[in-house]
């Protein structure tokens, strides 16, 4: 009995292990990978290739709080004309004819509501801290992915090297 | 002397051998490293316990695993230190441009690895007559481990930092990362690692690499096998804790599907080295060890490969911008010799490469796109060719008709070329037009 007992807790051992990584990886997939968005937006064509400055189409970063995703207007008015033969156009100039928004999925989710913080571009960006700091290389990527943790040492770490204010009350309000 | 003034901005093709060097030079570096670690670490604790209890085996088994592993310069050097270094220039590449000084560490890793290396062999010396020389040994032996330890700290501190790009510009020193939480894990899986993997090479080595060795008699043979055995079986099942543990704190940024994939592949792999050392514990059937070790080497692979698959996602972004990088490069030097080729300054031929290039995705002559016609618009430009260069080195929105046209980025001499080109097409198309 023992002879058979051994080696099959040895496989079950094992076996466990790998199904903690399966759950892990089912977590990952779900709630902490990149999000599928319903158009390819590829950013390095337009902020790399073309050299678009980010707050062509994020027009309210420097304004307001929010940077904003731009109104489906913004891309027609260079894609009436512009690539209309690509697929990822299309469904966009499709988006355009039945006056739709694009229902782009939110990519920065780290800001729990129970975190209590009142993030804002503006300051930020009239502060001169460039996007990628906080947003990583978007002009490399095609669909935006979340590059920085958005962590409470993130943040503070930067206001720490840029003497920006550290004080509780500065972000949560 | 600074450091990052000796490295270049990478070619496309030099990139490529930098990756793929991260991967085939740990697998080199690692297990060496692993092995040295292991076996000084069991000679030392044998040593120490057969003095305590007066044990002769122990003792004996001590000296055999350390004039075993150890004492070969070629070997120090072309699988400890050279790989180390080559490694850093691989990482400097690799993160060119960044705040982060990889080849800075990589050195200090080395000059760590290579003390370790030595005292690992002054334990090697010490051992021939291990009775005698008990001090000297146990000194050189401790040394040995302690820079090891300190080398491969400094190793994990900075492959584990590189998976972080949001940390790159705030580090001037790894030394404060290395006690974070993923160097902490990534620590104590290396030791558990390393005892595994030596007790599985010392199995090997001592029982069917070429026929098995001769030179050990029976007591010793059977020590080992029972020791080495229960040792490699105990360790192995403990190597899944930390596949999960480390995959929990990978950074998200790092994470992919490929990763889970290849720790999974390394845990299978895992158990089919525990069945096996469990049979060879259970049966004395030592020629199980010949597939024991090459197994382990296998899911060596897989847990590098997983290790290559979080950097790459990781530094995905860099590593794209230095590809477009080396393209862009690449092009310049070509227009530059192209330039030097006909007369110096602005060229009509490299303004029409750069019209084809950039300008047509929103400009025709005679249709409107994104932007206007260039017949509507260039008319005002031609006795004055000055303002057209600096509206397309600072563009401003002038018809609201339009959206703004975005600054492209081009040399003085670049945007005259496409200057020159623009107004001779727009002055040859208005002649036919007449």
């Amino acid at each position: 009995m023992k002879d058979k007992l051994i080696p099959l807790a040895i496989v079950g051992h094992f076996v466990s292990f790998v199904a903690i990584v399966l759950v892990l990886a089912w977590y990952w997939q779900n709630y902490l990978a990149t999000p599928k968005q319903p158009i390819e937006f590829p950013h390095y064509i337009h902020a790399s290739n073309l050299n678009l400055d980010c707050q062509y189409c994020h027009q309210y970063a420097s304004k307001s709080r929010y940077a904003t995703v731009p109104a489906v207007k913004v891309c027609v008015d260079c894609h009436e004309t512009t690539a209309t033969d690509r697929p990822e156009v299309q469904k966009l100039l499709e988006y355009w004819k039945n006056k739709e928004p694009i229902p782009w999925v939110k990519v920065h989710t780290r800001f729990r509501e129970h975190a209590n913080v009142g993030f804002r571009h503006k300051p930020h960006i009239r502060a001169g801290v460039d996007c990628t700091v906080c947003h990583g290389q978007v002009e490399m990527m095609t669909t935006a992915r979340q590059t920085r943790t958005m962590d409470m040492g993130f943040c503070v770490q930067c206001h720490r090297a840029n003497q920006a204010p550290t004080d509780c009350w500065t972000c949560h309000q | 002397m600074n450091l990052e003034s000796l490295i270049a901005q990478p070619r496309a093709d030099h990139l490529v051998i930098a990756e793929y060097l991260t991967v085939i030079i740990s697998l080199i570096v690692i297990p060496y490293l692993a092995i040295q670690f292991g076996s000084l670490l069991f000679a030392f604790t044998l040593n120490l316990r057969g003095k305590a209890n007066n044990i002769p085996s122990d003792i004996k088994a001590s000296q055999d695993i350390t004039r075993f592993f150890n004492g070969s310069w070629a070997q120090i050097i072309l699988l400890g230190v050279l790989p180390l270094l080559v490694l850093g220039v691989a990482y400097a590449q690799i993160l060119y441009g960044t705040e982060m000084n990889a080849l800075k560490f990589f050195i200090n890793t080395t000059i760590f690895t290579f003390l370790g290396l030595f005292f690992a062999y002054l334990a090697y010396r010490a051992a021939a007559d291990i009775e005698a020389n008990e001090k000297s040994y146990r000194i050189a032996s401790g040394l040995a481990q302690t820079f090891l330890f300190l080398g491969v700290w400094g190793y994990i501190g900075t492959t584990s930092l590189v998976l972080l790009p949001e940390k790159w510009p705030y580090v001037h020193t790894v030394i404060p990362f290395l006690f974070s939480a993923t160097v902490f894990v990534r620590l104590l899986f290396f030791i558990f690692f390393a005892g595994a993997l030596t007790s599985v090479a010392i199995l090997f080595f001592s029982f069917v690499w070429s026929g098995g060795r001769s030179d050990l008699d029976n007591d010793l043979a059977d020590f080992y096998r029972r020791f080495f055995g229960g040792n490699a079986l105990g360790l192995t099942m403990a190597l899944p804790v930390f596949v999960v543990w480390d995959l929990y704190i990978l950074p998200r940024i790092a994470k992919t599907a490929a990763v889970f994939n290849a720790s999974v592949a390394f845990i299978l792999i895992l158990l089919l080295v525990a069945l096996f050392l469990y049979y060879l514990l259970k049966n004395k059937n030592l020629k199980l060890s010949g597939y024991a070790f090459p197994l382990f080497i296998v899911a060596t692979l897989f847990l590098l490969l997983s290790h290559y698959y979080a950097q790459a996602t990781a530094i995905q972004e860099q590593l794209k911008f230095l590809y477009t990088k080396a393209q862009e490069a690449e092009e310049q030097l070509k227009m530059e010799r192209e330039m030097a080729k006909g007369e110096a300054g602005p060229s009509v031929a490299v303004g029409q490469e750069i019209f084809q290039k950039k300008c047509i995705a929103c400009h025709q002559f005679d249709k409107r796109l994104v932007g206007p016609p260039y017949m509507e618009v260039l008319g005002k430009y031609v006795d004055n060719p000055d303002a057209l260069v600096d509206f397309v080195m600072n563009p401003r929105k002038i018809n609201p008709d339009y959206p703004p046209m975005p600054a492209q980025g081009l040399t003085k001499v670049q945007t005259e070329s496409v200057v020159k080109y623009l107004l001779e097409e727009y002055k040859k198309r208005s002649q036919g037009n007449q």
